[in-house]
């Protein structure tokens, strides 16, 4: 005889690993820095900054390729300079300036479908500069230079 | 052309012929499953001396063309300058940038470096959920229109032309949300440019565009004002295109919902969708999808979902480890079989899952259990139609391909509300009304979308339709319609047939039908009259006593009238789950071994017993429905159910939940946590189908297969991993290394499947069963021979089993059926947020006539009463339904699920319930202040549909004061 029921206990074992996260997350200093890192790099992927990053290496060689192919024409040399000129201007644009409220390009936003947009570029300059910041991505940081050591480099 | 000779099919487009040799030759508004638009003039050639549109212009014998002449190249220039002013280029922010943008590719080509853009004064309207509508980057294609209009026929948008600055339109120009749009997003997926664009997709495509707009804007100037052409920021882009691929994954699958099978490339990152693509080349649906393939995929993202196997223990479960959950289930069954014998132990396999895993399932159960206690959904829905099937012609599958119900000169479709529950297979059948003349037959309770479009709508007594078929046949005989021929060379067992129709006159049929008899007349005539006749039906026929019988009836009626064995004829049973036929085609029956071959009949076990390795159960299973008495008699003690809620799924709710209290040991096996998941005593956590490899058979016995989109999620499996896991904890010693050795074994031992291979099924290519060992498929059943021994089809006497009737309190009679929007109880459908947003509550549609006489009105909350039950919802006063006939969705989990309602009355033959047969009684409970729907406003049913159009009208664009035809 077996009645319905709802509830769920969590019971799996303490992992090594589990354990050491959870040291580190016990402490009141790490768990601040781990918790807005975290925050930080949500929303560097959601604004799609990390996959940018991770294009850059993953996909050098077609892109590449396509830019090469494209420079071949000589009348498209120009291009370099176009290109650079990109990179310094995301490299220096004025976000306070752009984000200003009066020139916002929103749509009819509020339907069914809004979705919450992701933090602010001026936030997440601010929080860059944050020293518990700082600490956590070098947490975060070095972990992912463990696993980018395992592959193969693309320089 | 330009001086060379070239050859053209018969017929083909000038456009056609060019892109065989020279694939970037512009062409934007044309895409061939729409036809020719001729609104974008970019693919201007020059023929005889005249400058022409080449997708308009047909290739023929001694024509003189010219791509390469100056005329015509401007001519394709100018075309593209006037698009460019009503699109701003900005391509590498452009989440449409994925190398396959007809607009972008015609400016590579056309190597246009600069612009007039001019914004059109409209917002974006982003209403829906679902996606979202730029009118300043939509240059006037039409693409959307004609797929609306003609593709999928559901005629919401057109263009007006009349306006100073066109636009795309819904219905009479209200927001998306609140036009009678049903989110199909076939306008999106065939929209050349980022106008129309999925939301989800929205700024998650490109590696910039997730940047607020004015930065992405900030970078488009900075990158094209260093000498005023934008070529560089073009080859920027197709730079940025190429690094999409690292991050964007697209995979080919088909899709979870309904048995139409659609096919079509999924977007991922990460562990989103993105986008979903069907493709031209997708075999069930070309282009087209319903809104739960396109958009209805939050499920897989869901904090619901199971991700550890679960163990019961006192008033809760707890997380266990795999080793210890597949061990303690090993050990249960084990010794249940030991004490009890292997009949006790019951297993379902799963209408969802792949025919490899079901095949798996069903091989744990006889193979390795020792039982052939297995069976399917199909149980509940399509057994009947089967069994019709079986008895007359032979195979327990659709005659054609979904392509024959657009061929059919007439199409009858029966119990079946195929706009909402087949949407991409009523869209075939819409078309080919809209469009060539079709006739549409529509036999169903409800004035829903088809009952509206009908040539012809009849509405008889519920549990009826068998009579007004036989009175059908009867008469056809007697005016001797009957195809004499046919029936003489290729049918048995007329003469018995029209005995047995003695009774159904249509004095009978009018009495006990209600129809008048002008109605069956006219009927019979358009069956007669028609050159090709198909009948689909649904559960409106086979979730009826006599279900197996009025299966049998219609194909009766086929038979009689020579309606097999030609394009456009036969019987379509609409199978409902992705993959419901192929559960019962790899063998998850309790009498049928895979390939239908009949458990009982000697020799055949025998084999199986040789390749498998193992003493086979001589005697056929039960059926599932019947294993919910059997364990209430103690028969059954343990079941093993994979990915289905059958609490829910039961009919007589009450019934079912007292059989799974007293089962005693329950293993469900789920992706999430179901009604049923909560009687079990371990649960074991699955992937879902995007997580998978395999195949699925859709509805036209058409085998596809699905290749893995997504990597399981925490510690779920596939159900192949599990079912070979519990195989060999209980001493099976199986090594199947992937899905396609499966199906190696499955076509050594099924002769249906004996030529099928991943191979013959790579990509898009997909079979059709029977498949000879060479590969050669079935899309067309029947045409030499029927399959029985002596190659005749038969035609079979049938009885009427009179329906439960309304009577004394219970004076209403329940029907109910599914809505667009979800699939089943919403574990996967009611996750997507703006599916639930849609339909956020279930509801009962009751006719103006019944709610006058019992003082409802819209929204008020009340009681539906059966013999078995009972159940609270709102009111919704309607007239998709008549009388006495009340409708509920079949989507409720909670006191509104529709089975606290159905009987313990069922077919005689297939065992499938009479969900449609309820006798009830309803009470107002309370009434809200004002009367307003039980769905909210955004719903498509509540919009206010436009008159429909044939076309994108593009004579108003040329008929405009400011349109100049291009080189005279
Ligand atoms: S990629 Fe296509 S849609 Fe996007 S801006 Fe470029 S041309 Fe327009
Ligand atoms: S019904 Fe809606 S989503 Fe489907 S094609 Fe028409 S407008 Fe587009
Ligand atoms: S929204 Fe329609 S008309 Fe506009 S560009 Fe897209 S497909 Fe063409
Ligand atoms: S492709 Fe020929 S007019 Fe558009």
């Amino acid at each position: 005889m077996s009645e319905p029921i709802t509830s769920v206990i969590d019971t799996r074992p303490d992992t090594a690993v589990l354990r050491e996260w959870k040291e580190i997350w016990d402490s009141p200093a790490h768990r601040e820095a781990l918790l807005r890192t975290l925050e930080l790099l949500k929303s560097l992927n959601e604004r799609g900054l990390l996959d940018a990053a991770r294009a850059t290496f993953e996909g050098s060689d077609a892109a590449a390729h396509s830019i090469e192919e494209f420079l071949r024409e000589s009348q498209n040399l120009r291009v370099a300079r176009n290109l650079r000129a990109l990179y310094t201007l995301l490299a220096s644009l004025d976000f306070e300036r752009i984000l200003s409220p009066k020139t916002s390009f929103t749509g009819t936003r509020g339907g069914e479908g809004s979705r919450r947009p992701p933090m602010g570029l001026i936030e997440l300059r601010r929080r860059l500069k944050d020293p518990v910041v700082a600490a956590g991505l070098e947490i975060v940081l070095e972990a992912l230079a463990q696993v980018g050591r395992s592959r193969k480099s693309f320089a | 052309m330009d001086g060379v000779a070239r050859e053209a099919g018969p017929g083909e487009k000038l456009l056609d012929v060019i892109l065989r040799t020279e694939p970037g030759f512009p062409h934007v508004c044309y895409l061939a499953p729409l036809g020719t638009l001729e609104s974008c003039d970019t693919c201007l050639v020059e023929v005889d001396g005249r400058v022409v549109r080449s997708c308009a212009t047909v290739a023929s014998e001694g024509l003189t063309a010219s791509t390469a002449s100056a005329r015509a190249l401007n001519g394709r220039k100018e075309g593209l300058r006037r698009l460019a002013q009503n699109h701003h280029f900005r391509c590498s922010i452009c989440d449409n940038n994925n190398g396959t943008c007809a607009l972008h590719n015609a400016a590579r080509t056309l190597g246009l470096d600069r612009q007039q853009y001019r914004p059109k004064p409209y917002p974006i309207d982003d209403s829906s959920p679902f996606y979202r509508y730029d009118p300043s980057q939509c240059i006037l294609c039409g693409r959307c229109v004609e797929a609306c209009q003609d593709l999928v026929v559901n005629e919401v948008i057109h263009i007006d032309w009349a306006r100073e600055r066109p636009r795309v339109v819904w219905d009479s120009d209200v927001p998306v949300d609140r036009s009678t749009c049903v989110a199909c997003g076939t306008c999106v997926t065939v929209c050349p440019v980022d106008a129309l664009l999925e939301t989800k997709f929205v700024g998650r495509a490109g590696l910039f565009t997730g940047l607020p707009e004015p930065a992405k804007l900030a970078m488009v100037e900075a990158a094209s004002s260093v000498d005023g052409s934008f070529q560089p920021l073009l080859a920027l882009s197709d730079a940025e295109a190429e690094m999409r691929n690292a991050v964007i994954r697209k995979t080919k699958t088909v899709c979870t919902y309904c048995g139409v099978g659609c096919s079509f490339d999924v977007w991922t990152r990460d562990h989103t969708v993105l986008k979903v693509l069907p493709r031209e080349e997708s075999p069930a649906n070309g282009l087209a999808t319903c809104v739960k393939g396109k958009f209805g995929w939050e499920h897989l993202n869901s904090p619901e979902r199971l991700t550890n196997p679960l163990i019961r223990e006192g008033d809760h479960f707890r997380t266990a480890t795999w080793e210890e959950a597949l061990h303690l289930v090993a050990t249960r069954f084990r010794e249940i079989k030991a004490k009890w014998g292997a009949d006790t132990l019951f297993v379902i396999a799963s209408c969802t899952d792949t025919n490899e895993e079901v095949y798996l399932t069903q091989k744990f159960a006889r193979a390795v259990l020792g039982t052939n206690n297995v069976d399917n959904c199909s149980r509940y829905c399509q057994s009947p139609a089967t069994v019709g099937l079986w008895r007359t012609v032979g195979y327990g599958g659709d005659a054609g391909g979904i392509e024959d119900l657009g061929r059919a000169e007439l199409v009858v479709a029966m119990g079946s509300n195929t706009a909402e529950s087949h949407p991409v297979i009523a869209a075939r059948i819409k078309r080919a009304q809209k469009l060539s003349g079709h006739r549409l037959v529509v036999v169903d309770p409800r004035r829903h979308e088809m009952a509206r479009r009908a040539d012809q709508w009849l509405s008889p007594k519920s549990g009826t339709d068998l009579i007004l078929l036989n009175a059908a046949s009867r008469y056809i005989l007697d005016q001797g319609w009957e195809a004499r021929e046919f029936l003489s060379n290729r049918v048995a067992g007329l003469d018995k047939f029209r005995e047995s129709l003695a009774v159904y006159t249509l004095e009978y049929a009018v009495e006990k039908t209600g129809l008048a008899r002008e109605e069956i007349v006219r009927f019979a005539t358009l069956v007669h009259e028609a050159k090709s006749v198909s009948i689909c039906w649904a559960m409106g026929i086979t979730q009826h006593q006599d279900g197996s019988e009025t299966s049998t009836a219609i194909s009766n009626l086929l038979l009689l009238t020579g309606n097999y064995g030609r394009p456009g004829t036969g019987g379509y049973p609409l199978r409902g789950h992705a993959n419901v036929q192929g559960a019962s085609d790899f063998g998850a029956l309790p009498n049928y071994y895979p390939g239908y071959q009949k458990v009982d009949e000697p020799g055949v076990r025998e084999r199986l017993e040789k390749e498998w390795g193992v003493p086979l159960p001589p005697r056929p299973g039960i059926t599932s429905v019947d294993s919910v008495e059997a364990i209430l008699e103690g028969k059954i003690r343990a079941m093993y159910i994979v990915g289905e809620d059958k609490l829910l799924a039961d009919a007589h709710i009450a019934r079912t939940d007292s059989a799974l209290r007293k089962l005693d040991f329950l293993v469900v096996q789920e992706a999430f946590f179901t009604r049923t998941a909560q009687y079990a005593d371990v649960i074991l956590p699955t992937a879902l189908s995007l997580e998978k490899e395999g195949t699925f058979v859709n509805t036209e016995r058409r085998i596809q297969r699905l290749y893995r989109a997504l990597e399981p999620i925490g510690q779920t499996r596939t159900d192949l991993d599990i079912v070979i896991a519990l195989a060999n904890a209980l001493g099976a010693r199986w090594s199947y290394a992937s899905p396609s050795e499966v199906m190696e074994e499955v076509r050594r031992i099924a002769p249906i499947f004996a030529g099928v291979t991943y191979e013959r099924l790579e990509g898009y290519r997909s079979l059709q069963w029977p498949v000879a060992a060479d590969g050669t498929d079935a899309p067309f059943l029947y045409a030499d021979r029927f399959a029985f021994p002596d190659g005749k089809a038969r035609l079979y006497p049938t009885t009427w089993v009179p329906p439960l009737e309304p009577e004394g309190e219970f004076d209403v009679v329940v029907n109910n059926g599914r809505l667009l929007e979800h699939f089943h109880w919403r574990n996967l459908t009611g996750e997507t947020a703006g599916l639930e947003a849609r339909v956020p509550n279930m509801f009962v549609e009751v006719s103006p006539e019944l709610a006058l006489e019992k003082g409802i009105r819209d929204g008020d909350l009340v009681r539906v009463v059966s013999s078995t039950g009972a159940i609270r919802t709102r009111a919704w006063v309607t007239d998709r339904v008549r009388g006495r006939s009340l409708f509920i969705p079949e989507h409720g989990r909670d006191e509104d699920a529709i089975n606290h309602l159905t009987t313990d009355a069922r077919d005689s033959v297939a065992h499938t319930p009479a969900y449609k047969e309820v006798p009830a009684r309803l009470e107002k409970i309370s009434s809200g202040s004002e009367p307003e729907p039980p769905v909210p406003r955004s719903n498509f049913r509540r919009g206010t549909p436009d008159a429909p159009q044939k076309g994108i009208r593009v004579e108003q664009k040329w008929q405009r004061a400011d349109y100049h035809a291009i080189g005279g």
